[in-house]
């Protein structure tokens, strides 16, 4: 039964960072497009975003904390907890950037004359 | 042509493969003897890791040949990345490998119990990424009624203008 469970744990490993792999490529090769991510729309012309550039550092900030944590100690029995801190931080950043994108969709429609 | 046929091949030779390694374990089990409901139980593991990975390798093997088309992945219609999609994608990555690791480091392999911080964090991106489509919709809905408006106003006016020339050439006829 042991040898079933290791077993599972290694096909899954082997699937997720296959997965990952594969999407990884993908993106370095250019298959999934990445054209735009720091750009914002205004109007239909398009331009670098600071709001879209602080949204993308704060999310690999919190990816990174939260990879170093489950590797510094992966043999609990719980996944490591995400600090309070690091939730608040997201949670502003994805405000900011969700404000911004109102903004930049609704503002172009209030100001166009009927 | 001679590619499509290696596709078509690979994607049969996998559950094949698959079938061959679920009846080699149904066999050694059987003649290893034992309790039976307890080999039953094992055998029964064994085939639903099977299953769920040949589903996965397939899967895996179309997304890596092109087969399941990952362009627009991160993108919206119009061919931008969005922001709030890449962000999701990278946090479920990041806790998925998180659990495998811990999973695979553990000296009895369990799935670890999931903190709600760790569930909010998910919530969180995945509602972003629900409120930044609404903010998308909700404008595209705004433009087209805005341009149902204008074309009524526009067609108002056209057959005001209709009838006021009728009414010119009624008047012009009777005098």
């Amino acid at each position: 039964m042991l040898l079933l469970r290791q077993l599972t744990g290694y096909c899954a490993e082997g699937l997720v960072i296959g997965f990952a792999v594969v999407i990884l490529w993908k993106v370095l090769t250019g298959t999934i497009s990445l054209d735009g991510l720091l750009d914002s729309s205004d109007g239909g012309k398009r331009s670098s975003s600071p709001v879209r550039m602080q949204f993308l550092l704060f999310t690999l900030v919190a990816a990174g904390q939260y990879l170093v944590a489950a590797w510094k100690n992966p043999t609990t029995d719980s996944l490591p907890p995400v600090p309070q801190q690091v939730l608040a931080m997201v949670a502003g950043s994805q405000a900011i950037y969700l404000g911004g994108k109102a903004l930049s969709t609704y503002l172009p429609l209030l100001r166009k004359p009927n | 042509m001679s590619e499509s046929n290696n596709n078509a091949n690979t994607e049969k030779w996998v559950p094949v493969a698959m079938l061959v390694i679920a009846v080699g374990v149904g066999l050694i089990l059987y003649f290893k003897g034992g309790d039976p409901t307890a080999n039953l139980r094992i055998l029964a593991g064994y085939i639903a890791l099977i299953m769920v990975f040949a589903f996965g390798l397939l899967t895996l093997y179309a997304l890596a040949t092109g087969k399941i088309d990952l362009t627009y992945l991160v993108s919206e219609k119009d061919g931008q990345a969005s922001m709030s999609r890449f962000q999701l994608l990278i946090f479920t990555f990041v806790i998925a490998l998180s659990i495998v690791l811990m999973v695979v480091s553990s000296p009895t392999p369990k799935f670890p119990a999931i903190p709600n911080e760790v569930l909010i964090l998910l919530g969180l991106s995945a509602s972003t990424y629900a409120v930044s489509k609404g903010i998308q919709k909700g404008a595209e809905t705004d433009q087209a009624v805005n341009k149902a408006a204008a074309d009524l106003n526009a067609n108002q006016q056209a057959a005001n203008q209709q009838a006021a020339n009728n009414l010119a050439k009624g008047q012009g006829a009777g005098q």
